[in-house]
């Protein structure tokens, strides 16, 4: 049996010196190439379990490992972050002082590619959310539609195993969030990468190979 | 990165330019201290190698030559000394310019003039004789020779006779221009030559220094002789006199080191605020860089950059200004009394004291950056 891509044993964290436990022993195991969603209402531990998953933040007691690496902390979480995972954002997070093509590259830096690889790179991905003809311009001057493709060609830019998206439509109108959403998937069909949502919207649930649903830091189902 | 770096600059124009100019305004103030006071030291360096003396003889214990005291006996005792060619005494004095009654503009001849006293026997007021613009070198004790910038200030030319002195206002004597000269110093060229012993009636009978003429393989054995025979005395070679003089004067040196420590401080405390806010402000896009992947390290080198930039735009900016800003401290405010020299020296002062307050006022605003935790980041308001 294959190796699963985020293993999570008893990982447990609280916040307030221990008196708000965010998660209470979670475990769980995430395939390969597969779409996971995880839903709860709020402050039921999602984001807790995305951060953690994510490389953001390590748990207290428990385990963590993402593509066989042991997540711990310091540099390792930086160097797993930059490898290993792509965020999408509710908010896109873009910076606002750069183009599109120049928060491509922002991933990119902090690897050993040169300017014109880094901008070729951008270019081919900006092209694949379909928003080549804009890559110039600045991030303000798109709508939010288009800066969640940007948003989504910048998790990909180092081709990570694992995608992370973090509400990725709650700032968009429905038909907005249909399509940055089939952008998404066909873009982690594309590359192969495993998808994990944080959602409050069912709908978007639909096709997940794993629906996890948290409750009091634990999950429920 | 530097695209990214720049760019913030760009978003906060107005926070960066302010930033900018108080790093600039410190290095201008810096930078312009220091060129005034290296003119200063400069041209005093050329006035004595321009006496032409292989000696210059004075108070050893003065802290300025303003109150160095040689006495007559004590001339007598070095005109004595085997080997001295000849001494020329020399007296100074300040005095508030003439009031020229109804020839003068309003205003005019209110200014400081500084007057050299000399014996016109003696000489060292030969060296005037290639830096006469006008007239000749005076030969009479109700005779003087003026600069030409006082002379334009004054208004007065060759053969005027006014009451120079305001005393004389009273009804003494008045005094008759025999020359105009016109040398490198401006100071010297806003001065009066007068006889020594019309100082004299206003310093006393003692002179301020002497200048010792001797053959080049005597100067050394009349210097130490001079200082042997009259301990209370000093003789110093002219090029020597300005170390001596620099170091009288190296309180000028603290004087500017404390007020580049406090230019360096007010720098930082404008950089530090200005990277504070520009990393609180940014602390949720901070966050997305980290959940990207770019170390801490990283972060905490691009606020540093940042900061940096600003502090070397501002250095870069100031040293602009403190030329600017001393040429017009000389030309309009200084009326000559104040010289400046350009060394490279000063500018790089002024650069490291920006690079300086560039780097420690974005530190810890940029360890902070660092330090910021991704999730915790993401989440901030």
């Amino acid at each position: 049996m294959n190796e699963p891509l985020v293993r999570v044993s008893k990982a447990k964290k609280t916040f307030e010196g221990g008196l708000v436990t965010a998660l209470d022993e979670v475990s769980l195991e995430i395939e390969a190439g597969s779409f996971v969603a995880i839903t709860g209402p709020s402050g039921s531990g999602k984001t807790t379990l995305l951060n953690i998953v994510g490389a953001m933040d390590v748990p207290d007691t428990g385990e963590v490992s993402i593509d066989g690496e042991l997540v711990s902390s310091g540099k390792e979480l930086d160097s797993i972050r930059a490898r290993k995972i792509g965020f999408v954002f509710q908010m896109h997070n873009l910076i606002p002082v750069l183009t599109a093509r120049q928060n491509v590259e922002i991933p990119m830096l902090p690897r050993p590619l040169t300017s014109t690889e880094r901008r070729a790179r951008a270019l081919q991905l900006l092209d694949e959310v379909k928003l080549k003809k804009r890559a110039e311009s600045s991030v303000l001057g798109l709508s939010g539609g288009e800066r969640q493709r940007v948003a989504i060609a910048r998790a990909l830019a180092n081709s990570p195993p694992l995608l992370l998206a973090d509400e990725p439509t709650g700032n968009l109108d429905s038909r907005t969030g249909e399509e940055v959403m089939g952008l998404l998937h066909e873009q982690r069909g594309r590359v192969g990468a495993t998808l994990i949502l944080v959602t409050h919207n069912e709908e978007l649930c639909r096709g997940a190979d794993q629906h996890i649903r948290m409750q009091d830091g634990k999950i429920s189902t | 990165m530097l695209t990214y770096v720049l760019s913030q600059f760009m978003v906060r124009k107005g926070r960066t330019l302010m930033c900018l100019l108080g790093v600039a305004v410190s290095v201008a103030m810096i930078v312009s201290i220091l060129s005034i006071s290296r003119g200063m030291r400069n041209s005093l360096n050329s006035y004595m190698k321009e006496s032409g003396a292989s000696l210059v003889v004075f108070d050893r214990s003065a802290a300025d030559l303003a109150f160095s005291k040689v006495t007559a006996e004590e001339v007598e005792k070095v005109r004595n000394i085997t080997g001295v060619e000849e001494v020329s005494r020399a007296n100074f004095t300040m005095i508030m310019g003439p009031r020229l009654g109804d020839k003068a503009p309003a205003g005019a001849g209110l200014g400081i003039i500084p007057v050299f006293g000399r014996f016109y026997s003696e000489r060292m007021i030969r060296k005037y004789e290639d830096k006469l613009i006008a007239g000749r070198l005076p030969s009479k004790r109700s005779e003087l020779l003026i600069g030409d910038l006082a002379a334009k200030k004054l208004k007065v030319k060759v053969g005027d006779r006014f009451p120079f002195f305001r005393e004389e206002l009273l009804g003494i004597p008045q005094y008759e221009v025999a020359g105009i000269f016109e040398t490198d110093l401006s100071w010297e060229n806003l001065g009066v030559v007068a006889h020594a012993e019309v100082i004299q009636q206003k310093t006393g009978p003692d002179f301020a220094l002497i200048f010792v003429y001797t053959a080049p393989e005597d100067t050394a054995r009349v210097r130490e002789e001079v200082e042997s025979k009259i301990p209370r005395l000093i003789a110093r070679r002219a090029s020597e006199f300005t170390d001596r003089f620099n170091e009288q004067l190296a309180y000028i040196d603290e004087f500017i080191f404390l007020l580049s420590i406090i230019a360096g401080i007010v720098g930082v405390l404008g950089v530090l605020n200005t990277m504070m806010m520009s990393v609180s402000e940014r602390t949720r896009e901070l966050g997305t860089l980290r959940a990207m992947g770019w170390t801490g390290r990283r972060v905490l080198g691009v606020i540093v950059i940042e900061g940096s930039f600003i502090s070397i735009a501002g250095g870069l900016l100031g040293m602009g200004f403190g030329y600017l800003g001393t040429e017009l401290l000389l030309v309009f405010f200084s009326r000559g009394y104040l010289v400046a020299s350009y060394l490279p020296q000063t500018f790089l002062h002024g650069f490291l004291l920006a690079l300086i307050v560039g780097l420690l006022g974005s530190l810890y605003p940029a360890m902070k950056a660092s330090a910021l935790q991704p999730a915790e980041a993401l989440r901030y308001e």
